[in-house]
């Protein structure tokens, strides 16, 4: 009896110790991954950004330095975190675009219409994000482009020039992109419409109840928990965001579309001198804004898991 | 059950999803018309197809872009490969071993998952120039399977979870070795999940610009976004050789996700709502 159990005991531990070894042998290339090309690049950026860095010569510890100048002298900075504030504004439409189109997609009655609507907002989604920028900036350009063409039709004298143009410039480059459907959030919020279940709603409209009540009253609630998730995620990816503005004006024209990624990138590559330890110290507080909302996305999720 | 009609109100529908798509479309439109015209074709008709069309362009473009497509391919080939390995191995690890910390694990991934990764390509240029990795292939496609695997090894672990256990005692008993279960077991009967990560790995490496436009400085070495953004300043206002290059590469890409789409739209369920 206890030789029986001491052999099962024993024989046990070795199908764990197996395991264990397995397991950690199979997350071991995940972990070097994530631990060399994420851990490591926020480290440094930790480590640099109490740094004078240009990558080349210049390599030196200078303690807080860059926070203060930072928070004291970048007016440059705190101009483009304000920009934020204006692009949120604009997040907040291209959702509401987004959530009716994926609404009015999921209730079109004729299936096979449906799909291919379907398809037309998701498809342009895999062309290089460089090619649909560069194809607004077409579309934009003054003299040729389609807006002045549009504006010479309404007798307009001056060709308008909405990316030159210091006033125009973020809005146009908000713009760019309408009506900002094709993109994954289309596809989340289109199957979270499908998953509100049926009964639900159909009950609603023998109830007497409008589509427009039905969709206030009982699937907005339902697909609140993706909605929030979506949402934050979309403020999350504005604070990062400056692959848009680098392709399309460069941060101009004069810094008028400097957003904060967008500097930071610049103080690294722009200049004649590249300010890599400063450039560390912006990422480090963009980090910080982005992990805090990050932290929130996280409880939303748990929220819709549980 | 309430059968819906055709009524005023799906003809609003209608009409307003037709006008979304034309809108979402209309800059392809304009780039495919475009590239059929020579420069006096572009001031004379802007709008429509010029007839005939100026092949030229395209033979044109493709001698110039030719060499950032063999790029691209080469980067996301081993970018989607060093994604599939790493999954699928951390996936299984998670879904079907048990050992210690392994919820501490996977709760660390999920806060890898949460690091803002075009914020941090600065310092992690710092990174890759120490390791000697700067302006090569390899400093691109290494960085991208990193900061690409989370959602697959998510995706992984939550199909592998689905499949019975009973299969794996009855193939260890049988004197398999977690490699074999993985190659004989687990890969074949995963089909559908691999496919929406190469598919997502595929179309993301492919398209990345900022990351290999920081690392890769010779121009022999550019990937296909960084290639075409570089077009517009070389080859001035030929609007028509610059929408041939487009297109050659949108066209191919959107097929693509046309003839897989079903894979494509599962999977970023399975990935957005389950975790």
């Amino acid at each position: 009896m206890i030789a029986l159990k001491t052999k099962k005991k024993s024989g046990h531990s070795v199908l764990a110790r197996k395991q264990n070894f397995y397991a950690y042998l199979f997350i071991l290339p995940a972990f070097i991954f994530l631990f060399m090309f994420l851990f490591m690049p926020i480290s440094t950026a930790f480590v640099k950004s109490f740094y004078r860095y240009d990558t080349m010569s210049v390599n030196q510890f200078i303690g807080f330095k860059n926070y203060v100048k930072l928070f004291t002298q970048d007016p440059k900075f705190w101009k483009s975190m304000l920009l934020l504030l204006y692009y949120f504004v604009g997040l907040i439409v291209c959702f509401f675009t987004q959530i009716i189109t994926a609404k009015f997609t999921q209730s079109v009655v004729n299936m096979r219409l449906q799909k291919i609507f379907r398809a037309a907002f998701i498809v342009p989604m895999v062309v290089p994000g460089v090619i649909t920028l560069m194809m607004w900036k077409f579309i934009y350009y003054p003299g040729t482009g389609v807006i002045a063409r549009i504006a010479a039709a309404m007798g307009m004298a001056q060709s308008p020039n909405l990316l030159g143009n210091a006033k125009t410039v973020n809005a146009a480059l908000i713009f760019a992109g309408f009506p900002w459907v094709a993109g994954t959030s289309f596809i989340i919020l289109y199957s979270a419409f499908q998953g509100v279940e049926k009964s639900l709603t159909e009950s609603a409209a023998i109830d007497g109840a409008t589509g427009i009540k039905t969709f206030f009253l009982i699937e907005l609630p339902t697909i609140m928990p993706q909605l929030k998730v979506l949402f934050v995620y979309a403020i999350i990816g504005l604070v990062q965001q400056y692959e848009k503005n680098l392709i399309m004006t460069n941060g101009g024209p004069n810094n008028a579309s400097l957003l904060p990624g967008l500097h930071m990138y610049k103080l690294a590559f722009g200049g004649t001198e590249p300010q890599f330890g400063y450039a560390c110290a912006v990422c480090m507080i963009l980090f910080v804004v982005t992990m805090v909302s990050s932290i929130f996305a996280m409880r939303y999720k748990e929220e819709q898991n549980g | 059950m309430v059968k819906r009609k055709w009524g005023a109100g799906q003809l609003c529908i209608v009409a307003f999803l037709m006008l979304m798509a034309l809108a979402t479309l209309f800059p392809f439109y304009l780039m495919v018309v475009t590239s059929t015209k020579d420069p006096m074709g572009f001031i004379r008709n802007f709008w429509g197809v010029q007839i005939p069309v100026v092949w030229k362009n395209y033979a044109q473009a493709w001698d110039v872009i030719r060499i950032y497509v063999f790029n691209s391919f080469k980067v996301t080939l081993f970018t989607v490969i060093g994604v599939l390995l790493v999954s699928i191995l951390a996936g299984y690890a998670f879904a079907k071993l048990k050992f210690k910390g392994r919820n501490f694990l996977f709760y660390l991934l999920m806060m890898f998952q949460m690091i803002p990764v075009s914020l941090i390509l600065i310092p992690m240029l710092i990174n890759v120039n120490g390791l000697g990795l700067n302006n090569t292939h390899a400093g691109v496609i290494l960085p991208q399977i990193a900061t690409s695997c989370i959602m697959p090894i998510m995706l992984t672990r939550g199909y592998f979870f689905s499949i019975p256990d009973a299969i794996f005692e009855a193939a260890r008993i049988d004197g398999a070795s977690e490699l074999g279960i993985i190659g004989r077991i687990v890969i074949p009967i995963s089909k559908p999940v691999l496919g929406s990560v190469c598919l997502f790995t595929f179309f993301g490496s492919f398209n990345s610009f900022m990351w290999p436009y920081i690392v890769l400085s010779s121009d022999e070495l550019r990937t296909i976004p960084i290639g075409l953004n570089k077009l517009v300043g070389q080859y001035g206002t030929n609007y028509g050789f610059q929408m041939a290059a487009y297109t050659i590469v949108s066209i191919p890409l959107m097929l693509l996700i046309l003839a897989t789409l079903r894979v494509y739209v599962e999977g970023m369920n399975l990935g957005a709502v389950k975790e």
